[in-house]
């Protein structure tokens, strides 16, 4: 065993002579706007806050999650998840620098993902990939004349390190693919039939590397409805069974780091989790309610099993403790509605500013 | 405060001999938090002294205390605690751990994130590293550049672009 190295003789220290390790631990730890303002410093300090090592291990370190919010007045703001507490009833909401140039406010457009740092937002012959911390954004162009694209998906594909943008013609049989990494698009067949009638959210729910959406066999009533996933890496769909559930309607999302399924019927709402990815057996039941405000489960409270809703009259929490909603008035903004968590980030949606020849020589340090 | 335990084995003591020559004497099942040396314990290579060459004594002096405060003594012997004891005990030692880190000088700090990272401890490298995130978090890349003895290698334009598309940050 190698335990023997050189000993120090030296008396004092300065944090320069750490080793580089020692640094990239150290500066993992820090904030998105602390790390953007150290890109400044020197260009190796530069390659290794946009390499895509530093950019993981930053990410599972520091897990600071904020709320994105699209409101009436067609801004899009971030609320601080850090700052909500039971005993809070009003946060501040900051406005993000980002706008859609002449849109008008429609609660259900434009159509909105969220994966692993970067928001997706679809909007008419365009989508947007915007990380809210980093401020960085970039357009995709949709490309070709046919109509009726009207799903959508998109997901951080771990074994590729790369971020793909998936939609499905309504009535062909066809899936189009963005790579990130690659900059381009292609086209495939896929073997799910009536894609139009079957899946009625328009936007899939992204997890372990595929896009989750429910599906509804409308031509036979008797068969329960599942989810379908498109695989982004083997590119496929397969099929995951939902709990049997007979009455009410239904919407799949994902909560807790897990696949959610929130069912409705009258004023009861129930929320459950697949606790155990593709194990039907670990469908659980996790809490039921009274609300007629179509309560949407968004995330826990760090460290604590509080929840955080959006409902139709704004956002909520639930302390389970003493089985009540509690709204949370956010200020300056009246109505919004489509509200994400997502986790602080120096995931880049500009994947060619980095992996140049020059970036290689200052990671060397590092790694 | 501790009772005999049934395995005479919890009580082998080794001996850690630092790099300026003290021998420090730990229960091995309080160097067990040290990952090479509970690799060396694995691999049955712990008699005699093990040399750390990479730690003095006042440091490694400061691991052990780090160690033998987070090592539950007597597992067996304790009763189950309740849920609120527990989040007690809990919030009692994370204010013990940030009495420790915050009582240490620069240097002392330093030695400790070398000492700790080189025997492998990883919440007391945790606890260290995050200290000094806490140093370097609010400052300017030029207080950086002085702290960490760097040299700008940015030409007069490129730094000027870098910092237009970053100043955000500086706010």
């Amino acid at each position: 065993m190698e335990f023997l190295r050189k000993p120090l003789h030296v008396q004092s220290l300065a944090v320069a002579d750490l080793p580089p390790e020692m640094i990239v631990n150290i500066l993992s730890r820090l904030s998105v706007k602390s790390l953007c303002r150290f890109r400044c410093v020197s260009k190796s300090w530069l390659a290794l806050i946009s390499d895509s090592r530093f950019v993981k291990m930053h990410l599972t370190r520091t897990q600071r999650e904020s709320l994105f919010i699209d409101a009436e007045n067609c801004s899009f703001y971030s609320i601080d998840l850090e700052s909500i507490t039971y005993d809070v009833d009003k946060v501040d909401a900051v406005k993000l620098d980002f706008d859609i140039e002449g849109r008008k406010w429609n609660p259900s457009k434009p159509w909105f993902s969220y994966s692993n740092g970067l928001l997706c937002i679809v909007h008419e012959k365009c989508f947007w990939l915007y990380n809210p911390s980093t401020r960085e954004r970039k357009q995709v162009k949709f490309q070709g004349d046919r109509k009726f694209w009207l799903r959508f998906g998109f997901s951080y594909v771990d074994s590729t390190d790369d971020y793909k943008f998936v939609r499905l013609h309504n009535l062909e049989k066809i899936v189009e693919i963005y790579s990130l990494r690659k900059n381009s698009w292609k086209s495939i067949e896929h073997d799910l039939s009536n894609v139009g009638f079957g899946i009625r959210q328009w936007v899939g729910f992204p997890l372990n590397g595929a896009i989750h959406w429910e599906f509804y066999y409308y031509d036979k009533i008797e068969e329960p409805s599942v989810i379908v996933a498109f695989d982004l890496f083997e590119e496929s769909f397969k099929t995951l069974t939902l709990p049997n559930i007979i009455v009410g309607s239904r919407f799949v999302g994902i909560f807790g780091g897990c696949l959610c399924m929130v069912s409705r019927w009258g004023e009861i709402n129930e929320f459950w989790v697949m606790e155990e990815y593709g194990v039907k057996a670990s469908w659980s039941k996790i809490l039921t309610v009274n609300s007629i405000l179509y309560p949407q489960p968004l995330c826990y409270l760090k460290n604590s099993n509080i929840m955080m809703f959006s409902t139709s009259e704004g956002l909520a929490i639930y302390n389970p403790e003493y089985r009540k909603f509690k709204k949370i008035e956010v200020d300056d903004i009246q109505k919004f509605w489509v509200v994400y968590p997502y986790v602080e980030s120096l995931a880049s949606p500009n994947y060619e500013n980095h992996f140049t020849t020059e970036d290689q020589k200052f990671l060397e340090y590092w790694f | 405060m501790s009772t005999p335990s049934s395995s005479v084995f919890s009580y082998r003591v080794l001996k850690l001999k630092s790099s300026d020559g003290e021998i420090f004497e730990v229960k091995q099942t309080v160097a067990v938090q040290s990952g090479v040396l509970k690799q060396m314990m694995e691999d049955g290579c712990t008699e005699g002294e093990i040399p750390l060459n990479n730690v003095d004594s006042p440091t490694l002096a400061k691991i052990i205390e780090w160690c033998n405060k987070h090592h539950d003594d007597d597992v067996e012997g304790r009763v189950l605690s309740q849920e609120k004891e527990k989040e007690k005990e809990k919030a009692d030692m994370k204010r013990w751990e940030s009495e420790f880190i915050d009582a240490l000088n620069r240097d002392e700090l330093y030695f400790l994130l070398i000492g700790s990272n080189y025997m492998n401890i990883k919440e007391l490298l945790d606890c260290a590293a995050q200290k000094v995130a806490g140093m370097v978090k609010g400052k300017t890349p030029e207080a950086i550049r002085e702290m960490f003895n760097i040299q700008s290698d940015f030409t007069e334009e490129e730094e000027k672009a870098i910092r237009k598309e970053n100043q955000w940050a500086f706010n």
